[in-house]
């Protein structure tokens, strides 16, 4: 090879690997600052009390109980509802059909359904679960709706972590002499779990930091849920009111740190999961 | 290994999905039963956003004399508070804009005045106009006064706040201060707009050039309201009529209410709910 | 073999049918509830620009329902040049962080920077419209003058917003991509940054247009932070310091108080956002699958 070209190739071959070096640490510091700054508003209020007390005077005091279960419980529901139908047309339209018109066009209307704004799914849950349906403003109608939400991201990643599973490893079970549904469930599964489970966590984060869409469906009330049909207000819901009323802005900021904290559990738990199955 | 094993282990995806399916039917059964639970009042007020914090506020103190009934305020705007209302969802009401009498859906409504909210046109604290003519309110929220200093202040652009259109706010302050008889001013096309009092407020507070409408109960030190035609907006200038931008707050209810939806009725026309409201900038009805 | 420990070929074949007809099911359920989803948006909708006439709501340059006046053009141009924006700063930094993370850093790197992406996709779209009206606006109205509401303060934030979702998915598009590509390439004397452009990128270019289709969506269809830091003025922005208002905005400001003809109108409005939605997707699939 020429020499010129050589040294030309070397060079592109620096700069572009010290430019992607540099867009990601500038990255990195504009991500720690953003998690530096919630954590300079929050911490102050942090304490055990901020957790276990009810909030008091609209929540410019005491702590946030209820709004902690309410969050739990709308999160865990929608998953619940959203995660395994969503794997499961995935697995589907993957495994189970060719691709054709019908799969291309489901793949179309759930890539377009993830853009549609959470306002028209808040309306959409008011006037079917809430008046229609007469749950009321409830944990169910807000959790139903959130699912409704979340749903075509999930189905959208599954397939793509289902889809990358190389067709070779496929081809060893069927060789083998297993059934369809064993080569999914022991080969593909596994192996797109750690993808399938980046879309869950994204959809959690997305259905957890929802605020227009859950105030039509969950309503805001303050008092702590005692049943899926009572209404409530997750932490992101809170995190608005104290900050858009002047409330208090302190107790917003605790909030959201709170959030952001819970969601990180979640993404631990789950990545101290993935480890542990793989190496089972 | 697939050989041997192959009944035990793979029946693993038809276990995983009867479980499912089990987990799934006890999942709707604990809602069925929830839904049955009977015990525990439940009252829900929903609709309008500005009448929602005063409300809240009422509640709590109502919580406190009637311990055992439980109260939930909900938001949504006027026009699902009368939706929810008249689908039963809801016990009562709020409404911050006046029913619709060309609308049969509003017009057989029961409604109750509440209080009377005023708006209240506010700067920042550092901006040195402090008194403006109602003429002059309506020149710079259509954009026709681009700065300050045509008003006495500064040379400085303007930057004008404005509430969503269908905003009761909104739709009181195009009354009051736009329509000049039968004429009205459009709003300026460049106005930015803010989703509520509280929005509106923090944006002023932070711009020194910044001009909006909000409603007085909204108002904190970190903004300050001009005079207009000479008068501040106080609880004391709204009581005594001399503040003429005002607008009424309803509960509405699909007919006049019985029950705990009474009691919070009463509650909130009562001397308690008075000093609250009051505290709020609002003017209750009956004293 | 005795033929009590093996299962007759007869029941695993019933056995799939049931497995297969389980999924169809939850398949067919999920996809009912979307075409529900779309249907609703589209019966409330379409009857509402058919009544207003299409020209006059989708060119139409005022937007006074309270009048019966319904022009979305405005929107139109402040949603394009705001997801337009956002896409052009977010996903040049995403792609170029998830190269690096994927193919040149050290694992400890990796091991910082990953959690922290994740806890960036976990704060709500809410925090960050907060901070984008105490630190962006602010920021552009010292800078560079006007109110600070504007197209810019939209799509600088959106960009951070969209950080996450991008890197992450491009990441594991990337990761996806079997190492024997690689070891091919450098084995044939390429450099690892040409690898990397001209055998990794197009192996995962499935991956890549998918996740930035996700940002896109999600920028698209980001309502509550955009309506803190655009201005939300019903204008034509012609420049970017102008305030502009998105078509999620214009839905999510009016619909609590709209009733009769005017949420129609927010419906309406709901259906070209879709059919946007629907034409730039096809669009990026195209580019993506001709090459």
């Amino acid at each position: 090879m020429d020499q010129n070209v050589r040294r030309r190739n070397e060079l592109a071959n620096r700069a572009g690997i010290g430019l992607s070096y540099l867009v990601t640490g500038a990255v990195g510091l504009l991500l720690a600052a953003i998690v530096g700054y919630l954590v300079w508003n929050g911490w102050p209020r942090l304490s055990a009390g901020f957790f276990l007390q009810q909030p008091e005077d609209l929540g410019r005091a005491g702590g946030i109980l209820p709004v902690l279960v309410s969050t739990v419980l709308l999160g865990g529901l929608s998953l619940a509802i959203a995660v395994p139908l969503g794997v499961c047309t995935a697995i589907y339209l993957t495994e189970y059909t060719t691709e054709g018109k019908l799969t291309t066009v489901i793949r179309f209307g759930a890539e377009c359904l993830a853009g549609i704004p959470s306002i028209i799914f808040g309306l959409f849950g008011f006037i079917l679960f809430v008046i229609t349906l007469g749950m009321g403003w409830s944990m169910l109608a807000g959790a139903l709706t959130l699912a409704c939400m979340v749903l075509p991201t999930i189905i959208r990643t599954a397939e793509e972590a289902i889809k990358s599973v190389p067709a070779g490893l496929r081809d060893v079970g069927y060789s083998l002499g297993a059934t369809k549904s064993q080569v999914v469930w022991h080969i593909v599964l596994p192996q797109a779990r750690p993808g399938i489970m980046t879309g869950v966590i994204l959809a959690l984060g997305r259905a957890l930091g929802e605020t227009a869409c859950v105030i039509f469906t969950t309503g805001i009330s303050l008092e702590m849920p005692t049943s899926l049909l009572d209404p409530g207000r997750p932490m992101a819901v809170h995190f608005y009111i104290l900050a858009r009323e002047g409330i208090s802005m302190e107790m917003a900021y605790t909030t959201a740190l709170v959030l952001v904290g819970l969601i990180l559990l979640v993404n631990v738990a789950s990545a101290w999961f993935l480890a542990k199955r793989s190496t089972s | 290994m697939y050989a041997m094993g192959v009944r035990y282990r793979s029946l693993r995806p038809v276990r995983f999905f009867a479980r499912l399916g089990i987990a799934i039917l006890v999942l709707f059964g604990l809602v069925g039963l929830s839904g049955c639970r009977g015990k525990g009042r439940v009252l829900i007020v929903a609709g309008s956003t500005s009448v929602q914090p005063v409300m809240e506020k009422i509640a709590e103190a109502f919580r406190k004399v009637k311990p055992g009934l439980r109260v939930d305020i909900e938001g949504g705007g006027s026009s699902a508070g009368i939706m929810a209302v008249r689908a039963k969802t809801a016990a009562l009401g709020m409404s911050s804009r006046e029913l619709k009498q060309n609308d049969p859906n509003e017009a057989q409504l029961w409604r109750q005045m509440l209080a009377l909210d005023a708006i209240a046109i506010i700067v920042h604290p550092e901006n040195t106009v402090a008194s403006l003519s109602l003429a002059q309110v309506r020149d710079l929220f259509a954009g026709k006064i681009k700065t300050w200093k045509e008003v006495g202040g500064r040379d400085r652009p303007v930057h004008v706040l404005v509430r969503e259109e269908g905003s009761g706010t909104r739709s009181a302050f195009e009354e009051l201060v736009m329509k000049d008889g039968k004429h009205e001013t459009p709003v300026d096309d460049y106005a930015l707009v803010q989703d509520s009092s509280g929005g509106v407020r923090e944006v002023v507070c932070n711009d020194r050039d910044a001009i909006g409408f909000a409603s007085l109960g909204a108002l904190n030190d970190s903004v300050r309201a001009v005079s207009v035609e000479g008068v501040t907006p106080t609880f004391e200038s709204v009581r005594e009529g001399k503040y003429r931008l005002v607008r009424p707050f309803y509960l509405i209810g699909v007919e006049p209410p019985a029950g705990d939806a009474a009691d919070l009725t009463r509650f909130s026309l009562g001397s308690e709910a008075a000093v609250i409201m009051q505290k709020e900038g609002l003017v209750g009805v009956f004293r | 073999m005795s033929s009590g420990n093996v299962m007759a070929a007869d029941d695993l074949r019933r056995r799939e049918e049931w497995i297969r007809l389980a999924l169809l099911c939850m398949a067919f359920s999920s996809i009912l509830v979307l075409a529900m989803i779309i249907l609703f948006v589209f019966r409330e909708g379409v009857p509402q620009i058919v009544r207003v006439g299409i020209p006059e709501f989708l060119g139409g340059g005022r937007w006074a329902p309270t009048k019966g006046v319904f022009g979305i053009f405005p929107m139109i141009v402040g949603t394009i040049q705001v997801t337009l924006g956002a896409l052009v700063i977010g996903v040049p930094l995403s792609l170029l962080s998830a190269i690096c993370l994927s193919e040149f850093a050290a694992p400890r790197v990796r091991m910082v920077m990953k959690p922290l992406i994740e806890l960036l996709s976990a704060i709500p779209s809410v925090v960050y419209g907060f901070i984008g009206v105490t630190v962006i606006v602010p920021l552009v109205r010292d800078t560079l003058g006007g109110s600070g509401f504007s197209v810019l303060s939209a799509a600088l934030m959106l960009s951070v917003m969209i950080l996450p979702t991008v890197t992450s998915i491009a990441y594991d598009a990337l990761r996806a991509v079997p190492a024997a590509y690689r070891e091919g390439a450098l084995a044939l004397g390429a450099t690892p940054w040409q690898t990397v452009t001209r055998v990794v990128v197009p192996a995962a270019r499935s991956g890549l247009v998918t996740a930035v289709i996700l940002g896109m969506g999600r920028a698209m269809g980001e309502t509550m932070a955009v309506i803190m830091v655009a201005g939300n003025a019903v204008v034509v922005p012609t420049s970017p310091l102008h305030p502009c208002r998105t078509l999620t905005s214009n839905i999510a400001l009016e619909m609590a108080y709209a009733s009769g003809g005017h949420q129609k109108a927010l419906f309406a409005t709901g259906v070209v956002l879709f059919v946007m939605i629907f034409c730039l997707n096809s669009i990026a699939t195209f580019i993506a699958r001709r090459r």
